[in-house]
């Protein structure tokens, strides 16, 4: 047997036991020496994923799979499909987990649940290494559920605060409403292959075994998870609310890991994508629009964090589009440069609100000179994600951009190079904002940088930000490195114009930025006037809160209300009505009406009286409403059967 | 014909205990009471080793009344796990304290020994007897606590309730009679061909406001119907369920925990009876049957799932869920194969943990607090964090979250239902099960997000009885959905002994 499965079992598993034993013992051994085991064990897995990752780079990966149910009509194998694509991405998972756990100590000093957080966080990474190895949808599913776990378990951390709960089970409820698709998918592809497993489908799709309308189909439906995971359009309102959670977890979660997950879905059953060309173009779409979209809502965001969280939904919208536009490469190489900026910038803006006591950057300013180490870490990742040459967004985004101009659809070409002039801008108003000019509030004033467990982890991604991009010069460019480039059909050269227009772009935004927020050439307030109706209609982040708040959610409390209602009031007419029937035709009845009600009277009467008054339920006659709905209800039922038959 | 003494063994055993049991009280006193749940427990441990040994195609015994087989076998286990669990809930269950004890194990044991009748018989009338049996002993124990009120009204509308389903099951029962002359359903079987094709000159009835024709024999169309009206009632399903949030809601909470699993695990057991002997010449009631499940299964999913949502009581939240419960089971039976059937006993194995630990863990937080309302929820992660975990796990896996075995449970339904084609089932199935996600995440938001208003007291402490039942529950609900293989391969091969 070869070293390669160990290792990755070691990988997965040694998170797993760091959970155990912070969960357990955590409260016990208090701060910090709960986070010892977690920390270390994280620290385990990020060591191992590098020789796995140098063994699966030299040719020695593979699929690694056990029987686990085998009963006929359903056989389901588990176990690693380990080729540089996932090993790829497990290294970069384990790394950017372990940083993160280091930092945490700092930040989550004096949480009175700091044992738990660690427990939580290790929990996460077992999963979403457990997620990125999968061989089967069977295991992505199981995986995919428990990622989403962790996550509403991490935003409602807080949960003292209502906004922190809130936003937990808002999490839940909308990844979920994607899940169904994706349920609903993986199903279809079961039902039209027999198996679970990629290689089976994906050598089912590739002999035409199936019909090109279900294919599509089942893309779609495998594109809704991916829509709620990676909070897409019309589902992402859940994650700039997720920023509810500690921010480590923000980095970690809701920035360079499991929003990803829906990309690197999308990029691992890439065969039946690439089936379905009408979905690629429904993929790239939504994605094209939410980059756009969440990158204006992120021009007039005030707090930090949610600046980050839109940006985050717009990178990820980078992606998506990436795979609509046939590059999974490109999507995988920027989800991996992501990875490293997008969780510097939030361990950054830890780093800040760890320093302030705000979130609110107008509540900052002038943080440069105190905190040094955060600042220029900071602005390194702002040039990353801004696409600046030549740090790691550059490489990965223009990837992007020259695979856009390539398939050369005009709405696509519009999202894709105005969010790199957006995203330069944004992010360099949010720095102006908080890093230049004077302190605004005490908070600002008495400002002070966090310690070395902060600032390293801070240190280390920012070199990440810096090379990681040129893996690009690596013979062959990222696509052989990370094995993808099987499914690009034709060479994507360098695009010498999408570069130059993404880096002219990239630097206007910076120049708009520093003219109004720097030097302030133009009044900040006079624009804003001006701009007041886009301004409300972004601040309002294009309604989509308020038509899911104002709409769907009341209408559904509504409808499950209207039932329970049914059950107890409609029901209640239609006895009353037979009551009165009744004694209609009872009147006419004589003698035997007389004996039947007097008869129902008196027992009913007995009853009370051996009951009690407990019994004020019964008098109003609630079992006599029951028993008619059995009547009703199996006439009905019979019709019912008739009626389908 | 073949009067084998061993074949009833487990239900004999069953039913000596309870009658022995039940005297404990007046021969031995305080020596009876206590010794009254340790019995109960090693008779139910008893009955289920002595069922296995009937694991096997089927032997037909008692006149063709009695049948043992591989079927019976599991449902058996199912009743008697239940039995042992609700038992050691009993224990130190506080309302239960002001009344007879050992009577009431004696109840459940006999409960017991009729659902167990229930799963082994092949006659109607032995069928309408055992159904009976259970029914009436179930009426008395969710009446049990005579000091309560709610519990007497519980007891009172279960009773009146199923009084009238049962009626109308013997209806369909009395028809089959007639038009095959026999009560044995092998018998009834055998003379389904040659009705299927006397009856074509009335192959049709005449609807408001056109006809619809019916393949084969409207009166044995009619008699199906019948039959599930009190199948459906004690399975609960929608629209036959209207007994089931009063009586889990008075009911004492181990009772409801008892019917929401081994009760309804009987209905199933009967039903899977019917359809399994009918099952070669089952096309001549013309689909009807499939139709009929259908439709309850349809019903009960979605009635099930958006009324519990609006429940603010958790045993009226969990009565709903057992509700929808019912829906996902059924299309088990709507599939109509081996893998169908098979899943319809997976999940039954998986639910019974599943659901009694929620049920437990219900009637636990009841016995500390005192309350059943989800305000009584609020801050239990934090004041009991065990507790709330095990609630957690419970609904979550109730829900269909994996790695949980619920979610197993729910996938075999749905891989049986999707090759046999019923696209719009699953459909329906998989948008159910998102919307009982809200319905738990009620519960979970009340126990880890929301604050008591007011400190909840504790009044009582935990019991480790419960605690040891809530443990088996929980590996119970854990070990199938780490290693599902052992009991899919058993179910399965139940199935294919007989079918």
């Amino acid at each position: 047997m070869s070293i390669i499965p160990i290792l990755a079992v070691i990988v997965q598993f040694a998170p797993l036991v760091g959970f155990a034993v912070a969960l357990f013992w955590g409260k016990r051994m208090g701060e910090p020496r709960a986070s010892f085991v977690p920390v270390a064990m994280m620290g385990v897995s990020a060591l191992a994923s590098i020789p796995l990752l140098a063994g699966v780079l030299s040719g020695h990966g593979g699929l690694f799979t056990v029987e686990w149910i085998n009963s006929g009509a359903i056989s389901i194998n588990i176990g690693y499909m380990l080729d540089n694509y996932s090993a790829v991405m497990t290294a970069t998972v384990a790394i950017v987990a372990f940083l993160i756990h280091l930092y945490s100590i700092g930040y989550m000093h004096g949480d009175p649940r700091f044992g738990r957080f660690f427990a939580y966080l290790n929990l996460f990474a077992f999963s979403m290494l457990g997620l990125v190895t999968a061989s089967n949808f069977m295991q992505l599913f199981i995986f995919w559920e428990l990622v989403g776990l962790c996550s509403y378990l991490l935003i409602g951390f807080w949960y003292e605060k209502k906004s922190a709960s809130d936003a937990g089970i808002k999490a839940f409820i909308t990844t979920r409403t994607g899940d169904v698709g994706f349920m609903l998918g993986i199903f279809l592809l079961f039902a039209l292959t027999g198996s679970m497993d990629y290689d089976k489908i994906f050598h089912a799709v590739e002999g035409g075994a199936i019909g090109p309308t279900l294919i599509t189909a089942a893309a779609l439906l495998l594109f809704c998870g991916a829509i709620g995971k990676s909070a897409q359009i019309p589902l992402q309102v859940w994650l700039p609310d997720a920023m509810e959670g500690p921010t480590p977890v923000s980095a970690l979660i809701h920035a360079a890991t499991m929003v990803c997950a829906g990309v690197y879905m999308i990029a691992r059953v890439f065969p039946i994508f690439e089936a379905a060309p009408t979905a690629l173009f429904v993929v790239a779409i939504v994605g094209g629009t939410t980059a756009l979209l969440a990158a204006t809502i992120a021009l007039v965001q005030i707090d930090i964090k949610r600046v980050l969280a839109y940006s985050t939904v717009s990178q990820l919208g980078y992606m998506i589009l990436a795979l609509g536009v046939g590059n999974p490469v490109a999507a995988f190489f920027h989800l991996v440069t992501h990875a490293f900026f997008k969780s510097l910038l939030f361990l950054g803006s830890g780093s800040m609100i760890h320093g302030t006591g705000t979130q609110d950057i107008r509540e900052m300013g002038g943080l440069a000179p105190k905190m040094k180490t955060t600042t220029w870490t900071f602005v390194v990742g702002a040039l990353a994600l801004a696409g600046v040459p030549p740090l790691a967004g550059f490489f990965s985004k223009d990837e992007i951009l020259g695979s856009v101009s390539d398939y050369g659809h005009w709405w696509l070409i519009v999202c894709g190079f105005l969010t790199a002039l957006l995203t330069a801008f944004y992010m360099f108003r949010a720095i102006y904002i908080s890093y230049a000019g004077k302190p605004r509030t005490a908070g600002a004033e008495h400002a002070h940088e966090s310690p070395p467990v902060m600032t390293i982890p801070l240190i280390v991604l920012a070199v990440f930000s810096v090379t990681a991009g040129w893996i690009f010069f690596v013979p062959g460019g990222f696509g052989a490195f990370s094995g993808l480039s099987v499914f690009l059909h034709h060479e994507h050269g360098i695009n010498v114009g999408a570069m130059g227009a993404s880096v002219i772009l990239a630097l206007s935004g910076i120049f708009i930025a520093t003219i109004i927020y720097l030097w302030k050439w133009v009044d900040n307030e006079q624009l804003y006037k001006i701009f007041r109706p886009v301004a409300f209609v972004l601040e309002r982040k294009y309604f989509f809160d308020d038509v899911y708040h104002g709409l769907l959610v009341p209408g559904f409390v509504l409808f499950s209300r209207f039932w329970g209602a049914f059950d107890l009031w409609v029901i209640d007419g239609i006895v009353n009505l037979s009551a009165f029937m009744t004694v209609l035709v009872s009147r006419f009845e004589g003698w035997f009406d007389l004996a039947i009600v007097d008869g129902v009277v008196n027992l009913l009467g007995w009853i009370t009286r051996t009951f009690g008054a407990g019994f004020r339920k019964l008098q109003t006659g609630y079992v006599q409403e029951y028993i008619i709905i059995l009547g009703v209800g199996a006439v009905a039922v019979i019709l019912a059967a008739l009626a389908i038959l | 014909m073949v009067y084998d003494w061993m074949h009833l063994a487990p239900h004999m055993v069953l039913a000596g205990a309870g009658i022995f049991v039940i005297t404990l009280d007046l021969v031995w006193g305080k020596l009876g009471r206590a010794l009254a749940p340790w019995l109960t427990i090693a008779a139910a441990a008893a009955a289920g080793a002595l069922a296995l040994r009937a694991w096997g195609p089927g032997a037909v015994s008692w006149g063709g009344a009695l049948v043992v087989d591989s079927l019976y076998v599991l449902f058996g286990l199912v009743f008697s796990v239940a039995l042992i669990l609700v038992t050691l809930l009993s224990l130190r269950y506080w309302p239960l304290d002001q009344e007879r004890k050992p009577e009431y194990f004696g109840l459940l044991l006999l409960v017991t020994a009729a659902v167990y009748f229930m799963a082994s018989s092949l006659d109607l009338i032995l069928i309408y007897v055992a159904i009976e049996f259970s029914s009436i002993l179930s009426y008395v124990l969710a009446g049990y606590l005579r000091r309560n009120p709610a519990s007497g009204e519980a007891g009172l509308k279960y009773f009146l309730y199923g009084a009238s389903a049962s009626a109308v099951m013997l209806l369909g029962f009395a028809l089959l009679y007639g038009m095959t002359g026999t009560t044995n359903l092998v018998g009834i079987s055998e003379a389904l061909p040659e009705l299927g094709r006397s009856a074509s000159d009335v192959g049709y009835i005449t609807l408001v406001p056109g006809a619809v024709e019916i393949p084969g024999n409207w009166a044995l169309f009619l008699a199906a119907g019948l039959v599930l009206v009190g199948l459906g009632y004690k399975i609960s399903a929608v629209p036959f369920h209207m007994w089931a949030p009063d009586a889990y809601n008075g009911a004492p909470t181990p009772i409801a925990a008892f019917l929401s699993v081994a009760s309804k695990a009987s209905g199933f057991a009967v039903l899977l009876r019917f359809v399994l002997v009918l099952h070669p010449n089952l096309e001549l009631v013309g689909g009807a049957w499939t139709s009929y499940v259908s439709v309850l299964a349809v019903l009960s999913m979605v009635i099930g799932s958006l009324i519990g949502i609006v429940q603010n009581d958790i045993r009226r939240l969990l009565a709903y869920s057992s509700i929808a419960h019912a829906g996902f089971i059924l299309l088990g039976v709507v599939a109509d194969t081996r893998l169908g059937y098979a899943s319809v006993i997976i999940y039954l194995v998986i639910y019974a943990f599943m659901n009694i630990g929620a049920f437990g863990l219900a009637s636990i937080v009841g016995h500390i607090t005192g309350g059943y309302e989800l305000s009584d929820y609020s801050g239990l992660g934090r004041r009991r964090p065990i507790l709330a975990a095990l609630l957690a796990v419970f609904l979550l896996s109730l829900a269909g979250i994996p790695p949980l075995a619920g979610f197993f449970a729910k996938f075999y339904v749905l891989a049986a239902i999707i090759q046999t084609g019923h696209y719009t089932l699953a459909v329906i199935a998989i948008l159910m099960s998102v919307v009982g996600l809200f319905l738990y995440a009620r519960v979970l938001k009340a126990m880890y997000f929301d604050r008591p208003e007011e400190a909840v007291p504790e009044v009582r402490r935990l019991s480790w009885a419960g605690a040891v039942a809530m443990v088996l529950c929980f590996v119970g609900t854990l070990a199938p959905g780490v290693y599902p293989q052992p009991l899919v391969a058993w179910a399965k091969e139940a199935i294919a002994l007989i079918l």
